[in-house]
């Protein structure tokens, strides 16, 4: 177990010093703001400015027209439509102003008549042939199959066949920073400043925005108030946006968006609606999976296809099966698109497969936690994937939820309470769900999976981690001070962590996919191993060091291992590399193990790991109102080596946090494409009242590819927390819920279904 | 544009500035003053990002008329810490970790400063209530609610 270090950029965010974009401002400052459409599909027909620009501190309208490079590619990026708007809120037009204040009234005052289309709201509309086109010529834009097995040799090998139709609701990150960017035109580059999540993403689309070469545009990291997946795509759109104010009017341009535009045009997560249907022996020998699923990818494709190659590939949960067949659609809409967000993928076939396991119990009078231990996966298994496991920890995680939540009393006392007080408004209820996560982008993502990170050490012995890794909240500046610090052998203290600036930093790709302990992490140690090793070289050359000697590096002193008493200072060696003439440069760069994916068949080596985890939820159901209480919520996650506990315990705690709103009360509700809950008084998120007890169990199970034997952590621990808390309700009301989220509505309808059994 | 001239004390120094009659207290602390620790997160008081004392009780200054606060007390985030000495509850939340992206920071300091000076020891369950209108999207609350009752215990 590490030390405790404290976050490294704590002080800031304490004190208010932390600048956030919205928090910079440059001389001579100009602002911008966005007129958007206001119909869910057509064509612009014109644009009239003429009372916008007549208003005082006005500067002008800028459009599609403004563009030098790129301004959408079709399905991708429209920084500004050219006249197709396909969802409400797509950006048709800037108006700059000298104040925030008059840049926003004034775009109020542009007037946009359109040729409207018909528009398409509904997946299973948008894919019949009558529907109008949003992308080409389908509104499929793909499909995307596993096939393990025979399905059907499956479901005649089962004793028992049990069929469920669930669906998942569209949700937002809802990160409290709105998305904000600056630009500052200088004379040979364009200088943005924004919140990104994926840097290197950003400054491609500025500079094909711009339509300059990358190293003309130079990104460099505001504080980032959360991201959670968001902050990518539509980053990329608000960067390019003021770059080209910037680069018209030659001024620094400031662009924030108001909470309701954030939302607005904010990415989303994907709401699915899948079939289920799924064979056991009686003993519970789980025999054949269908999975057949939909997913709404809004009005332009982002990652989509992505999201969904992961449902795919995890759609057989963390459980032996050996016959699978999934496919998932990947269909447009014309709403607000969907992107990333803290899962990817899994969230929506976690919550899917973890009810219907509960419903196989129910039907096959098992325990639900037994019919899970019965086919947890172990090590030498067959994933649906036709991969072969190793490290496998989810029978360690249920036996750990077993232990810590006190399994089978609390089901005993839960039970008794609901005898007792059946003529009372108060049911208890426990369920719990469990999971497997690839980490990292795996086969999907194939050659970006990789980062650099340099480690400089100074002559003074201090040193700079280059990055550019993005810290969106979740620590990955104290991840690689951590790791440094450990190779090394010296105190934390001595090392900083520099601004994300990508004229400086190499490329460490997104942070997404809880890829960035893992990636980056090994990255940092390939950069502190080579600075080991340039030092090694010089103390090689004392009289002291035998040939072939191995070096400690621990407590600021190099000591010999086979003869301790021989050792020097950290400080004095790297006096020692410095006077040598030598440098003391790390570079490190670490790709993701190849992967295969055999798009035809169905099957492959999808990721280089997996990670494991089980959750256990009890709930309190007025059902006279339908309110939900989280009594306790226990979260077991094997995160490998633990490279800052408490940091791992904070993750946790806020992936519950956000899995109960997806569970309970959070859904962007849609009226024919319009948002009609875009701020925090509807779009209700979990407040400190709304939590429970949140009890964390870390599991460190040694990582055999992570950086100091660690691993990602999360987007798993948000994955299964709706499953739990809905299998809860569903255990208090003797009726299954099978679609999110268990509002006050839903669970009194289920309340009546209850009763009525 | 009707303005008027706000006079105020702003982390215990008298401050005067000349601003429109509709600003709010949060448009003047950032967007006149640039006092940035302060954040604008939704607007519509529903976040808590926007939370400063105003006479020692916690407000939402998004929806706080800045001409209510001619002649009063406010306090916000950057008057917590002494120069370089943080205060002992910035200390509480570092030593919880209940920090991680920081843009809720500062309300949740100013919400439980305000709760630490008029109940001392709360409870938890008052420690819960008192932060309710402190969305928080990364911590999940729970670092936060221990680094108050840590420093309640102080």
């Amino acid at each position: 177990m590490f030390q405790e270090i404290p976050r490294v950029d704590v002080k800031a965010k304490l004190t208010g010093r932390a600048k956030y974009a919205d928090d910079l401002q440059f001389p001579n400052m100009i602002y911008a703001a966005m007129v958007r459409s206001t119909i869910a599909h057509g064509d612009v027909l014109s644009i009239d400015a003429t009372k916008a620009l007549s208003q005082d501190d006005v500067l002008g309208i800028l459009t599609w027209k403004d563009i030098p490079g790129l301004s959408n590619k079709g399905k991708e990026r429209p920084v500004l439509v050219e006249s197709r708007v396909r969802f409400i809120g797509d950006g048709i037009a800037m108006v700059v102003a000298k104040s925030q204040k008059a840049a926003r009234e004034a775009a109020k005052l542009v007037e946009i008549r359109y040729q409207p289309l018909a528009a398409v709201f509904d997946v299973k509309e948008s894919m019949k042939k009558t529907a109008g086109w949003i992308h080409g010529r389908s509104n499929v834009e793909t499909i995307i199959s596993m096939q393990h097995g025979h399905v059907e040799d499956g479901f005649e090998e089962a004793d028992v066949i049990y069929e469920e139709s669930v669906s998942t609701q569209r949700v937002q990150h809802a990160a409290i920073e709105p998305e904000s960017a600056v630009a500052v035109y200088q004379e040979d580059h364009m200088e943005v400043y924004c919140p990104p999540k994926s840097p290197f993403n950003v400054r491609r689309v500025v500079a094909e925005t711009l339509d300059v070469s990358v190293n003309k545009v130079r990104l460099i990291s505001a504080v980032v108030g959360g991201s959670f997946g968001g902050k990518d795509y539509d980053m990329s759109l608000l960067a390019s946006r003021v770059a080209l104010v910037a680069k018209r009017y030659q001024k620094p341009c400031k662009m924030t968006y108001t909470r309701e535009e954030s939302i607005m045009e904010g990415t989303k997560r994907h709401p699915y609606q899948i079939d289920y249907k799924i064979g056991a022996k009686k003993d519970g020998t789980l025999t054949g999976l269908s999975v057949q699923m939909v997913s709404d990818a809004g009005a332009y494709l982002s990652k989509s296809a992505m999201v969904a190659w992961r449902s795919c590939v995890e759609s057989g949960g963390p459980y032996r099966i050996p016959h699978v067949k999934t496919d998932i659609s990947v269909v447009y809409t014309n709403q607000i698109y969907s992107d990333s967000l803290r899962g990817f993928g899994s969230p929506q076939v976690d919550f899917g497969l973890e009810v219907v396991m509960d419903g196989l119990a129910e039907r096959l009078q098992m325990d639900p936690l037994a019919l899970r231990l019965k086919n947890a996966l172990q090590d030498g298994d067959v994933h649906a994937t036709g991969q072969v496991l190793s490290g496998v920890s989810i029978e360690k995680c249920l036996l750990a939820l077993k232990d810590k939540s006190d399994y089978e009393q609390t089901r005993k006392r839960i039970a008794s309470f609901n005898r007792d007080h059946a003529s009372g408004p108060y049911r208890l209820g426990f369920g719990i769900a469990a999971l497997h996560r690839g980490e990292a982008l795996g086969a999907g993502g194939e050659g970006i999976d990789t980062a650099g990170v340099y480690v400089h050490i100074e002559k003074d012995g201090s040193v700079i981690i280059y990055s550019g890794l993005s810290e969106v909240g979740q620590g990955c500046q104290t991840m690689m001070v951590r790791i440094v610090s450990e190779i090394l052998g010296i105190h934390s203290s001595r090392i900083r962590v520099t601004t994300l600036d990508t004229d400086y930093v190499p490329d460490s790709g997104p942070t997404v996919a809880s890829r960035g302990t893992v990636i980056a992490g090994n990255a940092t140690v390939l950069a502190a191993e080579e600075l080991k090793t340039k030092i090694t070289e010089v103390l090689s050359q004392k009289k002291w060091f035998k040939k072939n000697a191995e070096l400690v590096f621990q407590n600021e002193t190099i000591t010999l291992r086979h003869n301790p008493e021989v050792s020097v200072s950290y400080q004095d060696a790297i006096k020692m590399v410095f006077s040598q003439g030598e440098n003391l440069y790390g570079h490190g760069w670490w790709s993701a193990p190849k992967l295969v994916w055999d798009w035809k068949k169905g099957q492959g080596d999808a990721y280089f790991n997996y990670v494991y985890g089980a959750c256990g939820c009890e709930v309190k159901v007025n059902i006279e109102t339908g309110k939900t209480d989280i009594v306790r919520f226990v979260a077991v996650h094997d995160v490998g080596t633990a490279l800052n506990i408490e940091e791992v315990y904070g993750q946790i705690c806020g992936g519950v946090a956000m899995g109960i709103g997806y569970g309970l009360t959070e859904e962007v509700q849609l009226r024919e494409g319009k948002i009609i809950n875009d701020n925090f008084d509807t779009y209700l998120m979990p407040t400190a009242m709304d939590i429970g007890e949140i009890e964390p169990v870390i599991l460190q199970e040694h990582s055999a590819i992570g950086p100091l034997g660690a691993k990602g952590l999360g987007e798993p621990v948000t994955s299964i927390v709706a499953p739990a808390i809905t299998n809860a309700i569903s255990d208090a009301l003797q009726s299954r819920i099978v679609d999110l989220p268990a509002d006050l509505e839903r669970v009194l309808a289920h309340v009546k279904k209850g009763d009525a059994r | 544009m009707t303005t008027f001239t706000l006079h105020f004390w702003l982390n215990n120094q008298p401050e005067s500035v000349e601003i429109p009659l509709t600003a709010t207290l949060l448009d003047v602390l950032r967007d006149e003053l640039h006092m940035t620790g302060t954040k604008r997160g939704c607007g519509i008081g529903e976040c808590g990002a926007c939370t400063v004392l105003l006479n020692g009780q916690a407000v939402n200054s998004c929806t706080v008329l800045a001409l209510q606060a001619q002649g009063q007390k406010v306090e916000t985030v950057e008057g917590l810490a002494k120069g370089e000495e943080l205060s002992s509850l910035q200390q509480s939340f570092i030593e919880e970790h209940a920090v991680q992206c920081g843009f809720c920071t500062s309300g949740m300091l100013m919400s439980a400063t305000g709760l630490l000076r008029q109940n001392p020891h709360p409870s938890e369950k008052e420690i819960r209530t008192a932060i309710s209108g402190n969305l928080c999207r990364c911590t999940g609350y729970m670092p936060i609610i221990k680094a108050i009752e840590k420093e309640s215990k102080r």
